[in-house]
């Protein structure tokens, strides 16, 4: 470069210092942009490393599937590498706080290994004295100076671990293997880790270590998410997989005879117990029985004296008839007596005239055979008298005891009568009688099969205790060490996807500002070159070498682009990493460490990568020009032909529009590159906008259908998991009771651990096993269906303007005995599909698995679940599921918390949680999106902003001539500001329905790179979101627009009288 | 009172700390109908002149009248409205719209003025109905030249002002453009204001005002204007 071209050089710049800066902003956004986000992984990871340094993390945990003995630690402490070693009891625990359960965690005090670090009151000085975690504390609402006990959530005593089992809290603390809330799971309560607590390591009642922590030799110089430490740590993990084996076997040994002992007592014991309980029921049967025959004695006399009662009751009529009749009798016995005694009287009398007349003829002696004669007629009739004598006295007694008779049937009858009156009363009594006692047979009956059925029960629990105890035994495996590095540490694991989530988003997001850079710098430098043609000519034509003209177009982007990557990365990596780590401080809230460093890897890429864009860029619109002949540089450049567009063969629009309409129409068509741009600065702005509130949408979508489509319950509690059959029988029907639950649903919920393979052992993905009591009812209270439509929303939107109505739930999956169902976003991770197997352990250390088809996938957002039947459950570990919980439906007008309070008062329920309080819990937890949403909204603005401004700018100043010429012509300003805008609408609009499209596309990839294992964001956008984005996106254009206006009313018409430069 | 009166018009530029007086003191009348050439060198104040007259640029002191109104006291938006109505304009470099054809380069300034005359009729007159729908890069200079003179008649404006009319033209499409220019001139009886440097072309004009350093330097009225046939240079 010669002396007087670099003058000229430094003269450029200066007297265009608004396009120097312009490509100057344009290199720092891209640049601030790509190098901010590409060193917010490292800054979280620096920051993350600095933290477990300075509280000596673990390097390494061995957790043994029987524990670890002195022995086990003095033999990792001599292996080779291992800086510490220390032997810690960590226990799950169950601690219940006004009628709420939390889950504990109890950790030993550390010595130096995870170093827990109390942030307010003190450390434990006692046995019976502990820390609490922060967590803790907010979920059981306890203080520093309260007390709280502990259960164990089994039937296990709580002392065969502890040495107390009630502590006071004397401080709060913090430990950097837990950074945020999320603990992990536990084998009681609801499964999920609440809080925990630190109490002194003499507080636990065992000697067997549930886990020995250790720290490697020079791992802390190291990056604890980089190669080398995973090398170093992988080293010594080796070693220690080596000795594992032999310390297994001895503590197999171990405890195999320590269990035979206490399993034969426990046999001993159980066998007493149930001779007793027998001989127990045998007596109550018995006397069962002998009532039994009692009632039965009284019921059959009753019967007969009934049946006497009615015999009776009929023969009344037949002895009034009989009575009647001997009346009858008695008046014709009277009537012929009265007759015999005439017949006799007469008899007599004329027997008296006979004898007279006898004895007159003896007297008369009339002759004898006339006193004869008269003799034998007085005897005769003497005889008739006497005959009819007797025939009256034979009468008068007949009548008499016909007399007899008749009173003695009245008096029975009278007796009958008054005896039949009484009857009804007297069978009453007796009935009711004997209907209590049948009662009250039948009630000692039911206590008896209660009793019996509850004996039977617990006996048959006890029972399959001890079978399972001992098969168990028998069963017992050889236990195992697991060796996990710091991966297993859930907050850990779930740092480092958060800060590869930031790390994948650093790969797309600055690419939309390194190609927008790219595009602006471009178009500036042609315009640049193309409005310096004649000096280039001059310059060709004095016979300046065609590098020494370029260099200067090169070095004027160069610079332009240097300052732009000093500035840009300076911005850049040093606020949004900064910026980032805050809004991911506020998820994991231990973490205090802020290392933001210059991320010299990412810088050097930023700005190599945007100095060769703009220096390419650059060289790309010189050499165009420097083909040509000095002479024909040096005449005006030949305006850019008009053409004739698609439009204009449809006449009868084409007639109908102004000429303004017809310039912007053909002048979109006319400058492809311009149009292009604006199109692809526009979209991305609204395909940013778009993310920013695609991420609240998904994120609160999440909660909303977890809770509202998924989950049709309001509620679950959980069940005392040593609750016996009878006292779940009354359970049940307590619930029953509560008038506000208008159904429920028992079911079974554990945790379980799978993965694709038989052979893998780490790095299993947890999720809930639910087996449903009833798995055809269940399917109220979780909607089990496949997801579809991903804009289930804008469907139904067309629908409802079809007049259709919403989309109805999809047809559900039927859980059958052939497999299970699995959640979505599981299917995901496991990385099967329907069809496939997966392979399901109990625990991290289960060493069985059990392989299982997945038979469905459904739609589900928030944590994992894998539906089995009942049978299939039995089938698999050969006993009946535990229903361990109950989904309840409330009522939806019921007071949902006085319902809550009754439920938890129920014997046998230890906790509930209501839906609607995890759906605010996860709703205040989003409002950290807030920040991301900012960043997406301003990122978007400059973008809208750099690109549209620039793009009018080029525009405004290549067609300045022509402007001039309009508006010489007589337009008004407005008029032509319009014939600028028309054609910027026209783009905007295009770009916005381009941006749609890219936003969708993007907030996609970002909702599946953000995801963590547990929760899956929804898919889709709300038409609100997408309304709003577009409106933000015709606002920035619009502020652009109103900026120009101005610039447009400064053009000097009497530019359009000069010639062409 | 003459149709077009220019009186003790100055305009003057401030360049930094130097007044520069572009005009000084110009008086002149122009009547209606007539063909004025404006005549002067370079850096005489031509184009300064044809600015205020064109209502692009304001005057520092004294009048202009145009039919009656004082448009040295309009302001912007009063001196768009001149523009727009009462002026056509005819430029050196054409100044078409190149993205319009012919016809609607000239539809394009009917579509803004008060009383537009049609714009395919214009066409015809300027002599190019057939070339109507052809954009400007398809035509050659004179022919651009026509459109362009075709736009401002299309307004019907109350004077044509040009500024070197054929300053980009070969000899004879420039005489056949002065021609068009004479012909509206005589044949519509529009006032036609002509500045250019080239003396040669002030026999066809009714008037001439020559301008030298700002100032009038004389003012000749031809009383038989030859037609540009009979003019050579």
């Amino acid at each position: 470069m010669t002396k007087s071209l670099r003058k000229e050089f430094f003269m450029e710049i200066k007297k265009s210092v608004s396009r120097f800066i312009s490509i100057m902003l344009i290199v720092t956004l891209g640049v601030a942009f790509f190098a901010g986000i590409r060193s917010s992984s490292p800054a979280m990871k620096d920051s993350a490393d600095a933290q477990y340094d300075k509280e000596n993390l673990m390097d390494i945990r061995v957790v043994g599937t029987l524990g670890l003995t002195e022995t086990d630690l003095s033999k990792i402490r001599e292996i080779d590498g291992v800086k510490e070693a220390e032997g810690s009891f960590t226990t799950d625990f169950i601690c219940h706080v006004n009628s709420k359960e939390v889950v504990t965690k109890v950790i030993s005090m550390p010595q130096s290994i995870n170093d827990v670090k109390c942030t307010e009151g003190r450390y434990p000085e006692q046995y019976n004295e502990c820390l609490a975690s922060r967590e803790f504390l907010e979920e059981s609402g306890l203080k520093i100076g309260d007390y709280m006990t502990l259960k164990t959530g089994t039937s296990e005593s709580i002392f065969d671990t502890l040495a107390a089992e009630t502590y006071t809290i004397v401080g709060i603390c913090s430990s950097s293997y837990f950074l945020n809330g999320n603990m992990g799971t536990a084998t009681v309560g609801d499964g999920v880790v609440d809080g925990y607590v630190v109490i002194p390591k003499e507080s636990f009642a065992t000697t067997v270590y549930t886990s020995v922590y250790l720290t490697v030799d020079g791992a802390k110089q190291l990056n604890c998410f980089g190669d080398e430490y995973s090398n170093l740590i992988n080293g010594v993990e080796e070693k220690l997989n080596e000795i594992a084996e032999n310390r297994c076997e001895v503590r197999y040994s171990e405890v195999r005879s320590q269990t035979t002992e206490l399993l034969t007592k426990a046999s001993n014991k159980y066998n007493s117990k149930k001779a007793i309980a027998e001989s127990e029921l045998e007596k109550a049967y018995q006397e069962l029985v002998d009532s039994e025959e009692v009632l039965n004695e009284s019921k059959k006399i009753f019967e007969e004296k009934k049946k006497m009662l009615e015999d009776a009751e009929t023969e009344i009529p037949l002895s009034k008839q009989r009575i009647a009749e001997a009346r009858q009798t008695v008046e014709q016995l009277r009537k012929l007596r009265s007759a015999a005694s005439v017949s006799a009287e007469k008899a007599e009398s004329e027997a008296l005239t006979y004898y007279n007349n006898w004895k007159n003829l003896a007297q008369n002696g009339a002759p004898e055979d006339q006193v004869k004669d008269a003799e034998t007629k007085y005897n005769t009739l003497a005889t008739l008298a006497a005959f009819y004598q007797k025939q009256v006295e034979d009468y008068t007694e007949k009548i008499d005891s016909a007399t007899k008779e008749i009173e003695d049937g009245e008096k029975l009858i009278n007796e009958v009568q008054s005896s039949l009156a009484n009857k009804d009363r007297l069978l009453a009594e007796t009935e009711k009688q004997i209907s209590d006692a049948e009662i009250q047979l039948q009630r000692g009956k039911e206590q008896y099969e209660i009793a019996k059925q509850d004996a039977v029960d617990e006996f048959s629990d006890a029972e399959l205790e001890l079978r399972n105890a001992e098969t168990r035994l028998n069963n017992m495996e050889v236990p195992e060490w697991h060796v996990l590095d710091r991966s297993s540490i859930e907050s850990y694991a779930s740092f480092l996807t958060d800060a590869q989530s930031i790390g994948a988003l650093g790969t797309v997001f600055p690419l939309i500002f390194f190609l927008v850079a790219a595009l602006v710098s471009l178009t500036t430098m042609t315009r640049m070159v193309e409005e310096q043609r004649t000096q280039i000519g001059t310059l060709k034509a004095l016979g300046y070498s065609k590098t020494s003209i370029i260099s200067k177009y090169i070095m004027y982007a160069f610079l332009a682009s240097l300052a732009g990557c000093v500035i840009g990365v300076l911005i850049g990596e040093f606020t949004i990493p900064y910026f980032i780590l805050r809004a991911y401080k506020m998820a994991y809230y231990n973490l205090k460490q802020t290392v933001v460093r210059l991320n010299v890897y990412s810088a050097l890429a930023a700005s190599v990568l945007a100095i060769l864009c703009t220096c390419l860029a650059s060289f790309a619109a010189c050499y165009r020009e420097l083909k040509s002949a000095a002479a024909e540089l040096m005449r005006p450049k030949s305006p850019k032909v008009g053409k004739r567009i698609l439009i204009e063969r449809m006449k009868f629009i084409w007639d109908r529009l102004d000429f303004t309409q017809k310039a912007a129409c053909r002048n979109l068509f006319r400058y492809k590159r311009r149009f292009f741009m604006t199109l692809f600065g526009v979209g991305g702005c609204m395909a940013l906008l778009l993310v920013g509130f695609g991420i609240n949408d998904s994120v609160s979508s999440m909660a909303k259908n977890q809770y509202g489509k998924i989950f049709k319950y309001d509620a679950v509690v959980s069940v005392d998991s040593t609750i016996t059959r009878a006292g779940r029988r009354a359970m049940i029907s307590d619930v029953q009771d509560i008038t506000e639950i208008t159904d429920f649903a028992q079911a079974h919920r554990s945790i379980i651990y799978s993965a694709n393979n038989s052979k893998q052992i780490e790095d299993l993905k947890y999720a809930y096993l639910v087996v449903p009591n009833d798995a055809e009812n269940f399917e109220n209270f979780v909607a089990i269906q496949p997801r579809n439509g991903e804009n289930r929303g804008i469907k139904n939107i067309i629908n409802l303007v079809r007049g259709k109505g919403t989309d109805a739930a999809t047809d559900g999956l039927v859980l059958g005995d052939d497999g299970v169902i699995i959640t979505e976003k599981y299917a995901q991770l496991l990385n099967v599909g329907i069809g496939d197997s997966i392979f399901i352990r109990q625990s991290e250390s289960d060493s069985a698995c059990k392989e299982v088809k997945v038979s469905g996938i459904t739609e589900n957002y928030m944590f994992n679940y894998i539906y089995m039947s009942r049978s299939l459950y039995s089938y698999f570990y050969g006993e009946e599921p535990d229903s361990n919980i109950l989904m309840i439906k409330f009522d939806s007008k019921a007071d949902t918390s006085a319902a809550v309070d009754s439920i938890l008062k129920i014997t046998g329920i230890t906790s509930a949680t209501l839906n609607d309080e995890m759906l605010e819990d996860i709703n205040s937890m989003t409002g950290r999106l807030v920040f991301i949403i900012i960043m997406m909204i301003v990122a978007a603005a400059l973008l809208a902003f750099v690109v549209i401004y620039n793009l009018n700018n080029i525009n405004i100043s290549e067609r300045r001539r022509e402007l001039a010429t309009i508006k010489l012509l007589g337009f008004y300003d407005d008029e032509v500001a319009k014939y600028v805008y028309r054609e910027n609408i026209v783009l905007t609009v295009l770009g916005t329905i381009l941006g749609v499209i890219l936003g969708i596309i993007l907030h996609r990839f970002v909702m599946n790179t953000v995801e963590t294992d547990v929760y899956m964001f929804g898919r889709s956008l709300k038409i609100l979101s997408v309304l709003i984005s577009a409106v933000l996106t015709v606002i920035f254009s619009m502020l652009v627009n109103v900026i120009m206006y101005y610039k447009l009313r400064k053009i000097d018409m009497v530019e359009s009288l000069k010639s062409v430069e | 009172m003459a149709f077009i009166e220019l009186n003790d018009v100055v305009k003057t530029y401030k360049m930094g700390e130097v007044e520069i007086k572009a005009v000084d003191n110009i008086t002149f009348p122009i009547e209606k109908g007539e063909f004025v050439v404006i005549v002067g060198p370079s850096g005489a104040g031509k184009t300064t002149v044809l600015n205020i007259l064109g209502g692009m640029d304001t005057a520092t002191s004294g009048t202009i009248t145009v039919d009656g109104e004082n448009i040295s006291k309009f302001n912007d938006k009063e001196l768009t409205r001149y523009r727009r109505d009462e002026v056509g304009f005819v430029f050196q470099f054409y100044n078409l719209i190149q993205n319009l054809t012919a016809a609607e380069n000239v539809e394009m300034a009917a579509q803004i003025a008060n009383n537009p005359i049609d714009p395919a009729k214009i066409l015809g007159e300027v002599g190019l109905g057939s070339r109507a729908g052809n954009f400007p890069s398809q035509l050659s200079g004179g022919e651009q030249q026509r459109v362009s003179i075709a736009r401002a008649l299309a307004k019907n404006p109350k004077l044509l002002l040009c500024d070197e009319p054929t300053g980009a033209l070969d000899y004879i499409t420039g005489k056949s453009i002065l021609k068009l220019l004479q012909d509206t001139c005589r044949e519509k009886g529009m006032t036609v204001i002509v500045i250019t440097h080239n003396t040669a072309i002030t026999p066809m004009a009714d008037k001439i005002v020559q301008i030298k350093n700002g100032q009038v330097d004389r003012i000749l009225i031809n009383a038989e204007p030859k037609p540009v046939e009979q003019i050579e240079w």
